[in-house]
């Protein structure tokens, strides 16, 4: 049998060699070694005498480095050499350049500890691996800010229609076409529940389609001529709120989801209605734009919509602070499409805006510039097996700083590394009907993408949860951390011991409740000796974590990942901010 | 547990033959056993030949030779590990022997199928109901568990004292996607076949009183329904004969913590009433309850504790872990024997919790005894602050 090489399999080998290559001046090309040469000397201009340690050798590997740019190269001989103490005053480091220096031999001594608690497992070493193609992160930063991503998360009560809601949305956009809705719509009906015909769209799994429920969170993205979106669509059913917060941690603001007609089952305590919007907010969601959906089942009544929009009103403000002027009210029908992306002519009283309007609005407000300094963390939130060995694709959104394809991660809390081999975006321009894989040279904060690994030792040890970062800034996992916490309405007191599910980012973890610095009870007293905390209450805790160690963020490192919220029994019954991480030196 | 044979005198002293069978009798045992106690046990020893002086381990010169003896320890620390099935007993030797000198230190192990002897000063009536309890075959059903979410499980065993774990399943499922949802399906296909195999594994289905499987949503359902698929495939007759024996019941999470959750429902009490971790669990619930209420009806803490018993028929049930029993001060330990035997005489409930379980656990954070009270007594703390 003739053996088949694709084409893809030539091009990914031809990779490997370049992105293993050091730097070798004999290797150069002529044009290559003759600008070394020309730009040598321009260096060592600058740069001669002042550093310790810098010699030729080193100038020339760094301008190389550097795809042969002065600028970036004296950059880095300033960022990674000392200076020489005989130079003048201010060549000495300053107090910030100290500190850094000091915090970085502090990571370094803290990777050592964590490769030590793995059974002595040798310390493996990860270096940085430049990106494979020079290009212009300012302007290609510049490019990607025109057009920015806002990710929202529809949220709600369970059969409120959050899916059909999206499916209609993508249907009126023209991102699912007509021929897709037609077969959907046939298939609906075979097993006769044709109103489900638009949530299938987002509802793929056998399971989901038989129960008619949503299982886990789907995102799909799309793309209008002013800006890009992520939309997330999220379980409503009690049992998958784990799921569902899963997709808030991703998400920048939140459309919630009414049904108008069994509001009040939605909004009781054993609905998700409130629990849905506590967590949002518990978890740095300010926004929040609210659907009175099914209302053509009420006959676009405004007095029912007035009433249940100041109760949501009086809850969203009083008990959970939300700004007044971060709440949009709209009447919708998902399943007949009214509010959605089309005006609705059955309710003349409404003159807001409709849905996308709104979603326009909140994209246009996006003003978060990606700084190039910033440093990469990605938290894996889905995770597909390549075909070779060492291949993996994860995909997430970018948490902060760029990423371009060539440049190594390093995957906490078992600090595998892979390189990364392609960027893929996936999205559907509006009016398209076609789904887009697009490779991309680079990726910027708040995108959602795909990162092909290569070179990955232990695939299997990466799990959906973990951070990912670039050499030299792992984040060190920890099993115990402090927090501040607020209890919500319980129905047995959260003691010392009791054990817990903890939601930080995407991750779930079992914790327990290690010991109470204090208690803050209902009525505000302080209280050092107590072992529980009560309905309303809050404290300082610490938190043991009882399964494998996590990466963890403070607030103040983090005010997105610094987040946790706590499940106790299919409740949410609090939520809270990391203040302090401790770590044991041995376990 | 076997008891080969009982000698107590009328002071209580006296020496018992005991012979453990599973874990939980191990358990019982490392929970009777306190520093000062005499331990006759067959044991290994490294005995250097050739030589008057005996040394232990691997030392240089003379030839060391592994002989089987019978020793007499003065116990002075135990160390047991529940997934182990052994236990080590420390001690000084009583007894001049052959091989070894008096006063000499071993550390015997003691596993399953070996016979002990144990001597105490003083047999109280909490050793004594261990003793009882551990040797009554009706309290010995064992359940077994699979508590699991899509991506984890856990595969467990609940005996009267202690939750094992023994097997965990991970596995990444990747999320569907808008218009392809294969890599999931096929992962959560898979991730349901290992589970049932391991569930088959681990757990003997035949000699179990029944096997709980726990998850949030469909996912027990999906697991009981491709183990009973794996049962018909291979024809296993005796798997389709404890068919019945398998429980599909709800929680919210797939971790450990999902099965307290589960047990606590009323469909599970029903099925499995007449166990003690079950009762235990209901109690501590019961307790968290109270004490949410915040009307002064559950107290935990010694003083708080001791405030209710001193008032007779105030306490309705009093919860006690193990742990606070094998206490090396046997000052400390006859203390807390008076007061269980003084609760007990007014007529309340005492329920004693084991702490490899996890309400056990959760009680010895919160001091390791607390009480449910039969009215409101408000301020038990006050004088404390």
């Amino acid at each position: 049998m003739p053996l088949n090489y694709s084409q893809d399999d030539m091009e990914d080998y031809a990779n490997e060699n370049d992105s293993d290559e050091q730097f070798n001046e004999d290797n150069l090309n002529d044009e290559d070694y003759n600008t070394l040469y020309e730009l040598l000397p321009k260096v060592k201009e600058q740069t001669d005498g002042k550093y310790r340690n810098l010699d030729d050798q080193k100038i020339k590997e760094l301008l190389w480095m550097n795809y042969f740019s002065i600028d970036d190269t004296i950059e880095e001989i300033k960022r990674s050499y000392k200076r020489k103490k005989v130079a003048s005053n201010f060549a000495k480091p300053s107090p910030d350049e100290v500190h850094n220096e000091v915090s970085q031999v502090t990571k370094g001594v803290s990777q050592l500890k964590v490769a030590e608690e793995k059974n002595n497992r040798s310390v493996k070493k990860v270096n940085a691996t430049k990106p494979k193609t020079k290009i212009n992160i300012q302007k290609a930063i510049a490019q990607k800010a025109k057009k920015p991503n806002l990710s929202f998360i529809m949220i709600g009560h369970v059969d409120s229609g959050k899916s059909t809601m999206i499916g209609r949305l993508l249907y009126d956009l023209h991102i699912v076409d007509s021929k897709v809705m037609h077969k959907l719509t046939q298939e609906s009906e075979r097993i006769g529940k044709p109103s489900f015909s638009l949530a299938w769209v987002m509802d793929q799994t056998p399971e989901e389609r038989e129960r008619g429920v949503t299982v886990d969170i789907c995102e799909t993205q799309f793309e209008t001529d002013k800006g890009r979106y992520t939309v997330i669509d999220s379980p409503g059913h009690k049992d998958y709120v784990p799921q569902m917060i899963n997709g808030v941690t991703q998400a920048d603001i939140a459309v919630m989801i009414v049904d108008i007609a069994s509001f009040k089952s939605g909004f009781g305590d054993n609905g998700q209605t409130k629990e849905h919007l506590t967590i949002a907010k518990s978890l740095g969601i300010d926004n929040c734009i609210i659907c009175i959906n099914k209302m053509d089942s009420i006959g676009w009544d405004k007095e029912m919509f007035d009433s249940v929009k100041g109760e949501l009103d009086d809850f969203l403000m009083e008990e959970l602070h939300f700004k007044p002027a971060n709440l949009k009210f709209v009447p919708t029908s998902g399943y007949l499409g009214d509010n959605i992306v089309k005006r609705s002519q059955n309710c003349s009283w409404y003159n807001g805006k409709v849905l996308m309007e709104l979603l326009e609005d909140a994209n246009a407000s996006i003003k978060e510039v990606v700084d190039k300094k910033s440093e990469f963390a990605m938290t894996v939130n889905d995770l597909q097996k390549g075909g070779r060995e060492g291949e993996l694709t994860i995909g997430g959104r970018i948490h902060s700083g760029t990423i371009q394809p060539g440049e190594t991660i390093v995957i906490s809390p078992t600090n595998e590394s892979g390189v990364v081999d392609g960027i893929t975006v996936t999205s559907t321009p509006v009016g398209t009907f076609k789904m887009q894989k697009k490779t991309a040279q680079l990726a910027i904060r708040s995108e959602f993408v795909d990162l092909k690994l290569k070179k990955v030792e232990n695939p299997d040890d990466i799990l959906i949860g973990d951070v990912a970062t670039k050499p030299g800034h792992y984040i060190k996992p920890v099993k115990e951390f402090k927090c501040d916490i607020n209890c919500f309405n319980l129905n047995r007191p959260l003691l010392v011991g009791t054990p817990f599910i903890l939601f930080r980012g995407n991750i779930s973890i079992p914790c327990r409740l290690k010991s109470i610095d204090y208690v803050v009870t209902a009525s505000g007293k302080m209280n050092k000796k107590r072992k529980h905390l009560a309905s309303s209450s809050s404290g300082l805790v610490n938190i043991e974590v009882l399964d494998r160690s996590i990466p963890m963020f403070t607030f103040k490192q983090d005010t997105k990942l610094g987040r946790v919220v706590l499940r106790r029994d299919g409740k949410t019954i609090g939520a809270g901010k990391v203040v302090g991480l401790v770590t044991h030196k041995t376990e | 547990m076997k008891l080969l044979s009982e000698t107590i005198e009328k002071d209580k002293s006296g020496e018992l033959a005991l012979l453990p069978e599973d874990k939980d009798d191990l358990w019982a045992i490392y929970n009777l056993i306190a520093k000062g106690d005499l331990v006759k046990i067959k044991t290994f020893r490294n005995i250097k030949k050739g030589k008057g002086k005996e040394s232990t381990g691997s030392g240089s010169g003379g030839v060391n030779v592994r002989k089987l003896l019978l020793l007499t320890l003065r116990v002075e620390s135990i160390e047991y590990t529940p997934s182990d099935e052994v236990m080590r007993i420390k001690g000084r030797t009583t007894e001049q022997n052959e091989d070894v000198p008096q006063g000499s230190y071993h550390t015997a192990e003691l596993g399953l199928g070996q016979k002990v002897r144990l001597e105490k000063d003083e047999w109280d009536e909490i050793a004594l109901d261990t003793i009882r309890s551990a040797c009554s075959i009706e309290a010995k059903a064992e359940v077994g568990a699979v508590v699991l979410e899509e991506g984890v499980a856990h595969v467990c065993l609940l005996t009267e004292n202690m939750t094992v774990l023994r097997n965990k399943v991970q596995k990444s499922i990747p999320k569907k996607r808008r218009g392809d949802s294969s890599q999931h399906d096929n992962a959560l296909r898979k991730f349901i076949e290992t589970t049932a195999e391991s569930t088959l594994r681990n757990l003997d289905t035949d000699r179990l009183k029944a096997v709980i499987l726990v998850s949030p949503g469909t996912t027990a359902k999906l697991l009981y329904e491709k183990i009973i698929e794996i049962a018909t495939k291979s024809h296993n007759k005796q798997l389709l004969h404890s068919r019945g024996k398998f429980i599909v019941a709800h929680s919210s999470t797939g971790y450990l913590q999902g099965l307290e959750e589960a047990l606590k429902t009323p469909e599970l009490q029903k099925k499995l009433s007449d166990t003690k971790f079950q009762r235990n669990i209901i109690l501590f619930d019961e307790f968290s309850k109270l004490l949410n209420e915040d009307q002064g009806k559950a107290w935990y803490g010694e003083e708080e504790v001791e405030k209710a018993a001193a008032v007779p028929g105030a306490i309705k049930v009093l919860m006690i872990t193990d742990s606070l029993f094998k206490n090396d001060d046997v000052s400390r330990r006859k203390h807390y024997i008076e007061l269980v035997d003084k609760v007990k005489e007014s007529g309340a409930e005492v329920a004693q919790f084991s702490s490899l379980h996890d309400t056990g656990e959760q009680l010895n954070q919160l001091t390791g005894i607390a009480v449910i009270l039969n009215y409101p007594m408000p301020d038990l703390d006050e004088d404390d602050e």
